[in-house]
């Protein structure tokens, strides 16, 4: 009796120290292994995801836009130059809202699709290299690398002339960025500039085809002479050159007037370089060689003010029939090498 | 009567006890076991460091005798000599040092490519690029790869024990055998050419180390 008493009680006290025991390792250690177990894997898709969405609003959206919108400027003068040559006339954009060729409609259409007009004409520069297809080709990227599914609305594109050297084109996108673990939707403005060095000048090209047949390829390259260093042997260097320059508030034409036929002011961003007489493109006429003039003025004398430019007018080496208007005279510092020419 | 079952009562006492020992014994056995587990923190923070480091400084910040503005790569390596005979070699120095890889990797495919830039079977220019970058800055029992759109970059320079063919097979092996192998991923992705608007990749860039 009194064994199985002894027994009894044992297996009592055993079974409580086992209990104890038991919810000491429940409370203190499983929990901590398991809620920690992956969280390192999940921390580091989500931080590579993250990664991923910033590196899309400030650098891939960004550095596309400006490649794509270089390109739309190269594709856009390539096909004022071919329109200008199979029709025989002189192709420019409208600045017209609403008409069908207007220059920020057909920039846009350009960037994004890579085709032109109302009757879609693909432009061969775009190929495989519009907007559109650059952001798929990220998504299919991102795809692949993170498992992650990207999907863009594009709103609308701008383009602008900010300054004399720079274009700025903007993009108002929503972007939505979903994976296994989070998902983000944002709405943006990306901006770029473009720099205008280094493309062709649209005016240059459809005006030179239209009056001699023959192309004058000029493409903007800046000078650095500053405003009050101009002289007789700097302006034959630009002439040479064919260098570009902004005078403050001056009277030309800036680079994306220069797609629509506007040789207007454009006192914040205009750009002027003089047109060179030993191009062949270029006909002796008694007109001024500032770019925006040569072709619009009407080529005959008396044109008031004209002036030819001692050790700059002659022969070549030097630049037969070369002529400036007063204004032009006076920014080039070369008033005490100037003779009037018309009225003669 | 009563004082016999108190002497029981110690011995149950010192039997239980001598089960907390067994147990707290079989306790410690099992947190010597999770502590042994191989942390993933360590060589997902070393993947990490690499990668930032890549894509976040740009050419004209680092000091480096090789890679830096002015370095031997930019001044020797298009020379006679140097691994790009005959290649302009040109550096903007705003380019990140990840963008510069996948420039190198972009100007070793298609027709017109050159396989100074990158070649799977022999030293490249990207080899000495990383590798002049990279060296000395891991601890000796981690071991790194660096890949681009799938294609292992460097060989014998980056992975020293590659130079012969049972290096190779331990490298593989001790990567195969791995507890831990989280890559750090970024996509690459910039413009070639200024002028014309080309540009290179997408590329998927990964950076993968284990112990």
């Amino acid at each position: 009796m009194a064994i199985k008493q002894f027994g009894k009680k044992g297996i009592f006290l055993t079974f409580i120290s086992i209990a104890i025991i038991a919810a000491a390792i429940l409370i203190f250690t499983p929990s901590d292994v398991n809620l920690k177990k992956d969280l390192s894997v999940v921390k580091t898709r989500v931080s590579n995801v993250n990664e991923y969405v910033l590196d899309l609003e400030n650098v891939y959206l960004e550095r596309t836009l400006q490649a794509t919108g270089r390109r739309t400027i190269i594709a856009l003068i390539k096909y004022m130059e071919a329109e200008t040559i199979m029709t025989g006339t002189e192709v420019f954009f409208s600045d017209g809202v609403g008409d069908s060729l207007y220059f920020k409609d057909v920039f846009s259409q350009v960037l994004l699709d890579g085709t032109i007009g109302d009757t879609p004409q693909t432009l061969s520069e775009m190929t495989g290299n519009t907007y559109n297809d650059r952001l798929g080709e990220i998504t299919t990227t991102a795809k692949n690398a993170f498992n992650i599914d990207t999907v863009y609305g594009i709103s609308e594109i701008r383009v602008s002339q900010t300054g004399p050297w720079f274009v700025e084109v903007e993009a108002d996108l929503s972007f939505n960025v979903s994976s296994e673990t989070a998902t983000w939707n944002k709405t943006a403005t990306i901006k770029t500039e473009i720099s205008v060095e280094n493309f062709e000048d649209p005016y240059y090209i459809v005006k030179s085809l239209q009056d001699s047949g023959v192309k004058y390829i000029n493409k903007i390259t800046k000078s650095d002479t500053k405003f009050d260093e101009w002289d007789v042997d700097k302006v034959k260097d630009f002439i040479t050159d064919g260098n570009y320059t902004h005078f403050e508030n001056s009277n030309a034409p800036n680079f994306l007037m220069r797609f629509t036929n506007d040789i207007s002011a454009s006192p914040c961003c205009g750009i002027e370089s003089l047109v060179n007489p030993n191009n062949p493109a270029i006909t002796g006429k008694d007109v001024s060689y500032v770019d925006y003039k040569y072709w619009s003025a009407t080529p005959t004398c008396p044109n008031p003010n004209l002036y030819t430019v001692n050790d700059i007018t002659g022969s070549f080496p030097l630049f037969p029939n070369f002529k400036l208007d007063f204004d032009h005279v006076v920014l080039y510092n070369l008033l005490s090498d100037a003779s009037l020419h018309c009225p003669p | 009567m009563k004082k016999r079952l108190d002497k029981r009562g110690y011995f149950f006492l010192i039997d239980s006890i001598l089960a907390l020992g067994v147990l707290a014994v079989g306790a410690f056995l099992i947190f010597t076991f999770y502590v042994s587990v191989p942390s993933k923190e360590e060589p997902s923070i070393l993947s990490d460091d690499l990668m930032d480091f890549f894509a976040n400084n740009k050419i004209k910040d680092v000091n480096n005798e090789y890679v830096s503005l002015g370095g031997t790569l930019w001044e020797t390596e298009g020379q006679p000599g140097g691994i790009c005979n005959g290649e302009e070699l040109t550096v903007n120095g705003e380019t990140t040092l990840l963008q510069q890889v996948a420039i190198f990797y972009e100007k070793s495919q298609g027709d017109t490519g050159n396989s100074c830039y990158f070649d799977p079977d022999n030293e490249d220019l990207i080899e000495r690029f990383i590798g002049s970058l990279v060296t000395n800055t891991l601890p000796l029992q981690y071991k790194f790869e660096f890949v681009l759109k799938d294609q292992l970059l460097g060989d014998q320079l980056l992975y020293p024990i590659y130079a012969t063919p049972q290096g190779q097979k331990d490298h593989l092996d001790s990567k195969n055998a791995a507890n831990v192998l989280i890559p750090s991923k970024k996509i690459v992705y910039g413009i070639l050419d200024e002028q014309t608007g080309d540009m290179f990749g997408p590329y998927t860039a990964e950076v993968l180390v284990w112990q």
